[in-house]
């Protein structure tokens, strides 16, 4: 019966050693944002538009630069390896000391073992979101979670939620910049 | 970390939760009647079973112990030696294992025997009825050695050993050995075939603004 009892133990041990030597599940895996589309066309340029890019692991972002004459966005940010990151670009405005993201791209990069100590990220206008974005400023990811906004809760890139229950996005926030409207205010 | 909880827990938590001890052996000690068999009994115990229950004995000033396995009996354990004539005293030991191997156990041992000596039968006649009475011996209760590395060590030192402890441990040393050089030769992979991976890399970001002006 003991000899039993110890094959058991046994078996529940290569069990636990199965588990525990597999690979680990990511939760953080987000791969590329598919969500509208787009570059805007806008009437409105915001002069003080900017970016950063956050990455999974810290808490700080990386200032990226916009050019507002070729309508492009670079910049460049040093990532941790080891792992899978999870890399969110922002681009931004700042009115009445509120934040405003006006658009976001999103993407999952395995940086477990990097074959190179140089990996570029080249998107294009497809990968970005106008109308669903997610708040990254303490962590990633919380997609879906609304931001406060004077105690009420409103989706990041609608501060207003003005777009609420229509595909619309020239209610989000960047259709409101470039429209010359108030994206805080309805 | 992952590997290294693997690594205790296959070489160090599954042996440890084994059982290890010997059989345990009650015994008091026996005494010579002339021109009687030496009978040797023992209560012995292991909760795996008890395997090869020995008597070990020899007549002083004899060094090397002659084997007499032990059959089972109603109260244990039992053997009947043949004595040579006018065998005073005898030196024995008793040891056994268990089914799994674990022990021996021990009562007395070939640095520490026990000692048999004759019982001398009085008779007294009293009352026309015959009354033997006998000489009171010493009758201690022995409880086996339960530390099994020292056991195993008097065994190597003492006995003629027919090869039983013997081979167990060789076989524990050579499983450790073993052990140790797949442990060693695991980590001496990783360490000889670890790619040198960056610990940052560097991310050129490159993409169209979200706006662009109108025509």
């Amino acid at each position: 019966m003991k000899r039993l009892f110890v094959y058991a133990l046994a078996t529940l041990s290569l069990g636990f050693i199965a588990l525990s030597c597999g690979e680990e599940a990511d939760p953080f895996a987000l791969g590329l944002s598919v969500a509208m589309p787009q570059q805007l066309q806008c009437a409105n340029l915001p002069a003080d538009l900017r970016a950063q890019v956050w990455q999974s692991g810290t808490e700080e972002p990386t200032e990226l630069v916009v050019d507002p004459e070729n309508f492009t966005t670079s910049g460049s940010v040093a990532i941790r390896s080891g792992t899978r990151r999870n890399v969110v670009i922002d681009w931004y405005i700042i009115r009445e000391d509120v934040r405003i993201v006006l658009a976001q791209v999103r993407a999952s990069m395995d940086l477990t073992n990097p074959a190179s100590d140089t990996i570029e990220f080249n998107f294009d206008a497809d990968d970005i979101s106008i109308d669903r974005c997610i708040d990254v400023s303490r962590d990633l990811p919380r997609e879906g979670l609304p931001v406060s906004v004077n105690n009420v809760e409103v989706p990041m890139c609608d501060l207003d939620n003005s777009c609420e229950g229509t595909p619309d996005i020239s209610c989000s926030n960047l259709g409101e910049v470039c429209a010359g409207s108030d994206p805080l205010r309805l | 970390m992952r590997t290294l909880i693997c690594i205790i827990t296959v070489f160090f938590v599954v042996p440890a939760l084994a059982d290890t001890a010997g059989p345990v052996i009650n015994h008091d000690k026996a005494s010579i009647v002339e021109s009687e068999p030496l009978i040797i009994s023992a209560e012995i115990v292991d909760e795996d079973g008890v395997f090869d229950p020995t008597v070990l004995w020899r007549v002083p000033p004899e060094t090397k112990f002659k084997r007499a396995p032990m059959s089972e009996s109603i109260d244990g354990f039992e053997v009947e030696i043949d004595l040579p004539e006018g065998t005073s005293e005898v030196e024995y030991f008793i040891e056994a294992y268990d089914n799994d191997g674990n022990g021996p156990g021990l009562a007395g041992s070939a640095e520490d025997p026990l000692l048999a000596k004759t019982r001398r039968a009085i008779a007294v006649i009293g009352g026309g009825e015959e009354i033997e009475s006998l000489e009171e011996e010493e009758n201690d209760e022995i409880f086996a050695a339960q530390d099994p590395n020292e056991v195993r060590k008097k065994r190597f030192e003492e006995i003629d050993d027919e090869g039983g402890s013997g081979l167990w441990i060789g076989v524990s040393v050579g499983v450790v050995v073993i052990a140790s050089a797949a442990v060693g030769g695991f980590f001496a992979y990783r360490y000889f075939t670890r790619e040198d991976v960056p610990s940052f890399v560097e991310v050129p970001i490159s993409g169209p603004s979200p706006v662009r002006g109108t025509p």
